[in-house]
């Protein structure tokens, strides 16, 4: 890196970058310690179950609160103003189109303060990747717009998102409705059935965002924006994806000794990592994992799952899997 | 004690990707907030 005469004057003034550190820390302390913050957060952390109506109206009551939320922006651009090298202490987020600060973030809700920039979009559209897909996010999200950057949008839904999903039955995404997104509009779309595109903006979007992980669904689902079928799907959780990763290394480590670990672990899982750590289990110790696996085979809530154990049973247990039958037989005739 | 090779063990119809592995970005900004962890510094 070669710096320029301002960044290299900063970065040989000891004092300097203490003093934009120490600035730093008075923005995050004052932000954290605002009653604004303060109030939010007593919400969310409030005990009990949050749902997602409870959580979107504290962000409601939140982003009612307008003045005071200019007040610390104001000061925000004050200190960026006042030194160059000021970064606000807010977790930067962004995508080829989106950039965003994350004003708030707790497991259960995120708000952020984003801009969708408008050239941005248009390249994007104009690198002729095709219809490209309609993402359902699995999360409630609402989205207040600053300025809308006169932005029309298309809405749209799909069969709701739920443990019980299978690609064979995730029907097609439709078109509900194409409008123009005004001013000061507040935006609900609940991501286990709900989409939306931006279709066309005439100048950038400002907008505070709030994302809902209470209620969730498992996955992230992908519609192709032609066809409107199915095209993919992904986890939602973070947690979902390193139980994942963390069985595997397990099973690659040969740690037999956490089989009760990774058993108990299926109890709370979502359906696609009940099956992950099943496989994971059949290779660590096939004969720890078969009661568990005709539990699967005969009541996983999931059909993709209930299917693929049974298949599994029949194909490496083919006798467990003949008395699995005769005793589900004699069940149904009990 | 009886291993099954993993390799040899099915995987569901309904293949899920790892958490942010989604490619589609034109949709709101949902996503971004789920892939990224998103701390606030001090709060």
């Amino acid at each position: 890196m070669i710096p320029g005469p301002e960044l290299a004057a900063w970065l040989g003034d000891a004092a300097a970058s203490e003093r934009t550190f120490a600035r730093i820390d008075a923005c995050a302390r004052k932000w954290s310690a605002h009653p604004l913050i303060a109030d939010l957060q007593r919400e969310v952390r409030a005990p009990g179950e949050r749902s997602p109506e409870e959580l979107l109206e504290a962000t409601r009551r939140f982003l009612d609160r307008r003045d005071e939320i200019d007040a610390l922006l104001r000061d925000l651009i004050a200190d960026s103003r006042a030194d160059p090298f000021f970064r606000p202490p807010f977790q930067p987020v962004s995508t080829e189109i989106h950039t965003s600060l994350v004003l708030y973030h707790h497991p259960l809700l995120s708000i952020s303060l984003g801009v969708t920039s408008v050239d941005a979009l248009a390249a994007k559209k104009t690198q002729g990747r095709g219809a490209g897909s309609i993402n359902f996010t699995g999360f409630v999200s609402l989205m207040r717009f600053i300025d809308a950057g006169g932005a029309t949008f298309s809405f749209w839904a799909a069969p709701e998102i739920t443990d019980g999903f299978t690609a064979a039955e995730a029907g097609e995404c439709r078109l509900v409705e194409r409008r123009r997104i005004a001013d000061g509009e507040e935006l609900v779309v609940d991501g286990r059935r709900e989409s939306f595109v931006i279709d066309h903006a005439e100048r950038d979007m400002v907008y505070f965002q709030a994302v809902v992980r209470a209620g969730r669904a498992p996955i992230a689902v992908e519609y192709d924006a032609s066809t409107r079928g199915f095209v993919g799907a992904s986890s939602t959780g973070e947690a979902s994806s390193r139980v994942q990763m963390m069985a595997s290394l397990l099973r690659a480590m040969e740690r037999e000794d956490a089989l009760p670990l990774l058993a108990d672990a299926i109890a709370e899982a979502e359906f696609h990592t009940r099956w992950h750590l099943m496989r994971e289990m059949l290779a660590m110790d096939a004969e720890f994992a078969l009661p568990l696996l005709k539990r699967m085979a005969a009541a996983d809530p999931n059909p993709d799952v209930r299917a693929t154990a049974a298949a599994t049973l029949t194909r490496f247990f083919p006798d467990d899997a003949a008395d699995a039958g005769d005793a589900e037989a004699l069940e149904c005739r009990a | 004690m009886k291993k099954i090779d993993i390799a040899a063990l099915p995987e569901l119809t309904t293949s899920v990707g790892v958490h942010g592995s989604l490619k589609q970005k034109e949709v709101g900004g949902p996503i971004c907030l789920g892939v990224v962890v998103a701390i606030l510094y001090l709060i």
